[in-house]
């Protein structure tokens, strides 16, 4: 099975020395997106760990995105929106706050360590707040180590 | 008058009446050990109408397709009428076209409880006062009830349904005879990694026979995510990972709907503690946002709504 | 070859020499299912009266990879399976499972090319099988081919006289399997006792003839269909756990520039099945997918093989959430009704 195969390569060649988590995140496009360019522009710092990925509104965050993220071997996922009021489309947040809180359980029960996921508000002007959730989150996932895949064998 | 003969009854009523156009029940399965769903569209036919310990199935599975030809009655025991409350709020029936013939019966045999018996030699399998009754060549055996019954039967306080037109059995509120979520809680005393342990030697069984989904009242979509071949989320491969995607999704597609009325972990051919996770999911959905799937017609949908305050990541 | 006994307590020691030689798969009890497995992934348990899942799976994986592919730009790389190659034993396999091998070589070799992967397979695979003393109360093999006393597909075949196996031999591997160290002539009353077993055993199961001749006079139109299709739910339980289906869907797994094309089981029951592109369903609904397993097993093989394609171990019947029973929508459409011209190609 080559989705196996890959996944097992992924996994060795974490166990090498010097391993970096591999982070993904999920922006809105009108707040964690700005505030992500924001600490870009004010030249923060924070660690490169991150692939971004832009998506029109937190509420466009299926959890299957998550899912999938973990499935094909990130070792931690970010999803990051507007603060709730403050969703461009009114309340695609508080549609995702529920699910995604409703998730982030679920996945813990399922065996993925809480570390792996965060869920947050990242306002345009908050640049500082976003260095510090990939801070946190990469530091955290660095905490549970490399991630072997969703199901342990 | 048994429960079985006011159920014939009833149904003679309703189809003579014209109120419905079929009941669904159960009828005699191809062996005693067994019922199977019938469909009953004639008075005359309500007399294969039968209830006993092996009415397993939760026919409310039926529904979305069979109002399509008309108003329904359907026998529904206290669980599952709650996956009925769940279609009627989910827009997928609609309340008048469904007639809620709701049953609480003592308890359905779980299939296991029959090990030791030759199944070729059981004639007849009833409900006893203190348990079932398994009648065979050699007489009856009475097998008491914490061995006889299904889990969730053993859990079930019978308490009063959301919605039911005609109410059969005994609906006086009972103490549960076990605890619904030790399995849970025992199953959350693994460490993360023995968890995932855990489920990848489940989903490394599963074959993708789809039963579970299929078996599922709230599994009702009429293109399921994992059938789509444009897009492709969950691979038709059945590698654990494939199928903890298929399993995950349908977790958090049924989240709220699902009942505990344990039919995908009874249809699973496989054995795979499906209702674990479906248990898990409606402790969540208390715990976060305090309803309760099917318990009431006035909670909208878990997904379909939300509330200003809903707990939240960071909470100020 | 004169017949022969092993004791009971010589099969572990027989298996493991075995298994020095090759794979050994045996029946493992794993979370309440019955499977094979390979030795030592469980407990072996003989004493099932049907595996949950039949041997399809150790011949026909439910994902099995025909070729991968990577690219970068216009240049494209392939890299095909390679061919199975290592020699097996499966021990304690059921005589319905070891004769619906029977039908699938004839399936996988109708047309040329055969199947390869498969034959590779079926070629390096030796088959022990262990009649059975108790057939389940949804067994019918006496009416699709009797394999309890006329064996197929074994090389060797075992049967549980009480503290030890009667064991004969069919083919040359069986007999070389038969020499080993643990087994001995076996004598009158062993014999005796194989009789007295099989007897019983027999007379668990119904004792209706064969089915060949009724079976291609099926009613297409027969009003069972629509009866079965209003309660049947379009799962795959039926034909997933039949040793003799053996249809498949073939899909691919990319992942950026490289991937995969691998074929899974698929079946009959699944609404997607027949969906055509453009969107025509040859069957449309489970009336005529209900239809279509039941006289795949018992009409079109007989046509297409000259055999049944069941071969009455009961899964189906005993597996099937909504306990739709082959045996009895058999036994219906066989019932003398009143004559119908029925259309009958598909
Ligand atoms: S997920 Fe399982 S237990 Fe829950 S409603 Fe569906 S069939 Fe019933
Ligand atoms: S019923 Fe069991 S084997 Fe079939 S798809 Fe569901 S979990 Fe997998
Ligand atoms: S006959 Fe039974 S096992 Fe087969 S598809 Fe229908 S419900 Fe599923
Ligand atoms: S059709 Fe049913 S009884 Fe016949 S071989 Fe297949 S699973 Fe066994
Ligand atoms: S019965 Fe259906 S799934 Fe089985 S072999 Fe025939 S067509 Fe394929
Ligand atoms: S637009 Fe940012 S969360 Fe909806």
């Amino acid at each position: 099975m080559t989705e196996q195969e890959e996944r097992t390569e992924q996994v060795e060649t974490k166990e090498n020395a010097g391993w970096e988590p591999k982070l993904i995140g999920f922006l809105c496009n009108w707040c964690s997106y700005a505030g992500a360019d924001l600490a870009g522009s004010s030249r923060l710092k924070y660690p490169p760990n991150m692939r971004v990925v832009r998506v029109p509104c937190s509420g466009r965050v299926n959890p299957q995105f998550v899912m999938k993220a973990f499935e094909r071997g990130f070792d931690g996922v970010l999803v990051a929106g507007c603060h709730p009021g403050d969703c461009h489309y009114s309340k695609g947040n508080y549609y995702t706050r529920r699910r995604l809180m409703l998730f982030k359980e679920f996945l813990e029960f399922m065996g993925i360590e809480p570390e792996r996921f965060k869920f947050d508000w990242v306002s345009a002007a908050e640049g500082q707040k976003f260095a510090e959730v990939v801070g946190e989150l990469t530091e955290s996932v660095k905490r549970a180590g490399p991630f072997e895949g969703v199901c342990k064998r | 008058m048994s429960m079985e003969q006011e159920l014939r009854e009833k149904a003679k009523e309703l189809l003579s009446s014209g109120k419905v156009k079929v009941v669904i029940g159960y009828g005699e399965g191809s062996i005693p050990i067994k019922s199977t769903p019938i469909f009953v569209k004639t008075p005359e036919q309500a007399d294969c109408l039968v209830l006993n310990p092996t009415c397993t199935n939760n026919l409310t599975v039926y529904l979305p397709q069979a109002v399509k030809s008309g108003p329904v009655a359907v026998v529904a025991k206290p669980c599952e009428v709650k996956n009925i409350v769940e279609l009627v709020k989910e827009n997928q029936i609609k309340r008048e076209d469904v007639t809620v013939i709701a049953v609480s019966t003592p308890g359905i045999l779980n299939d296991a409880a029959l090990a030791e018996f030759d199944l070729l030699d059981v004639k007849k399998i009833s409900w006893k006062a203190d348990g079932v009754a398994v009648t065979t060549s050699q007489g009856d055996t009475v097998i008491p009830r914490d061995a006889a019954f299904q889990k969730k039967c053993l859990s079930c306080t019978a308490a009063q349904p959301a919605i039911a037109d005609i109410k059969i059995g005994d609906w006086a509120e009972r103490a549960p005879l076990q605890d619904k979520f030790a399995d849970v809680e025992e199953y959350e005393k693994l460490s993360a990694e023995e968890k995932r342990a855990f489920w990848a030697g489940q989903f490394s069984k599963c074959i993708r026979c789809y039963a579970c989904r299929q078996a599922c009242p709230g599994c009702y979509c009429n293109e399921c995510f994992v059938d789509k071949n444009g897009q492709i989320w969950a691979s038709k491969d059945t590698g654990a990972e494939s199928n903890w995607f298929f399993h995950m999704t349908r977790m958090m597609h049924t989240a709220g709907r699902c009942t505990g009325c344990g039919e995908c972990e009874r249809a699973c051919p496989m054995g795979i503690p499906l209702s674990l996770m479906g248990k898990k999911m409606s402790l969540l959905v208390k715990e976060l946002f305090g309803t309760q799937p099917g318990e009431s017609m006035e909670d909208a949908p878990v997904f379909g709504c939300y509330q200003t305050n809903d707990p939240d990541p960071c909470p100020e | 070859m004169e017949a022969k006994v092993i004791a009971k307590q010589d099969i572990s020691a027989w298996l493991s020499s075995l298994a020095e030689k090759m794979e050994v798969l045996a029946p493992v009890e794993d979370g309440g299912v019955i499977r094979y497995r390979p030795l030592g992934e469980g407990e072996m348990n003989l004493n099932f009266s049907g595996p949950a899942k039949s041997l399809r799976d150790h011949f026909t994986p439910e994902t099995e990879t025909l070729f991968r592919y990577k690219y970068e730009g216009l240049k494209a790389e392939l890299e095909e399976s390679p061919a199975e190659e290592h020699d097996r034993l499966i021990f304690g396999v059921r005589a319905c499972d070891a004769a619906a091998l029977k039908y699938v070589d004839a399936v996988y070799s109708m047309v040329e090319p055969r199947d390869e992967p498969y034959f590779a397979r079926r070629e390096r695979t030796t088959i022990v099988g262990l009649f059975c003393n108790n057939p389940a109360w949804s067994c019918f093999c006496t009416e699709v081919g009797n394999f309890l006393t006329n064996p197929q597909e074994m090389d060797a075949g075992l049967t549980d006289i009480g503290d030890k196996y009667y064991a004969e031999a069919y083919t040359a591997k069986g007999e070389e399997l038969l020499s080993a160290a643990q087994f001995e002539p076996a004598g009158a009353e062993d014999a005796a006792a194989v009789e007295k077993v099989k007897q019983k055993a027999l007379s668990r199961l119904p004792a209706k003839g064969a089915h060949e001749e009724a079976c291609l006079s099926y009613n297409w139109d027969s009003p069972i269909f629509p009866e079965l299709a209003e309660k049947c739910l379009g799962c795959g339980v039926c034909a997933y756990s039949c040793p003799t289906c053996h249809c498949f869907d073939i899909q691919e797994c990319a992942q950026g520039k490289k991937g995969s094309r691998f074929r899974c089981w698929d079946t009959c029951q699944f609404e997607k099945f027949t969906l055509m592109g453009h969107g025509h369903n040859p069957r449309p609904s489970k009336k005529e997918r209900t239809r279509q397993r039941v006289f795949h097993k018992f009409k079109y093989s007989i046509e297409r093989y000259k055999m049944l394609g069941c071969v009455g171990c009961g899964r189906c019947i005993s597996a099937c959430p909504v306990n739709i029973d082959i045996h009895a929508v058999v036994a219906e459409l066989e019932k003398p009704a009143p004559a119908s011209e029925g259309v009958n190609n598909e």
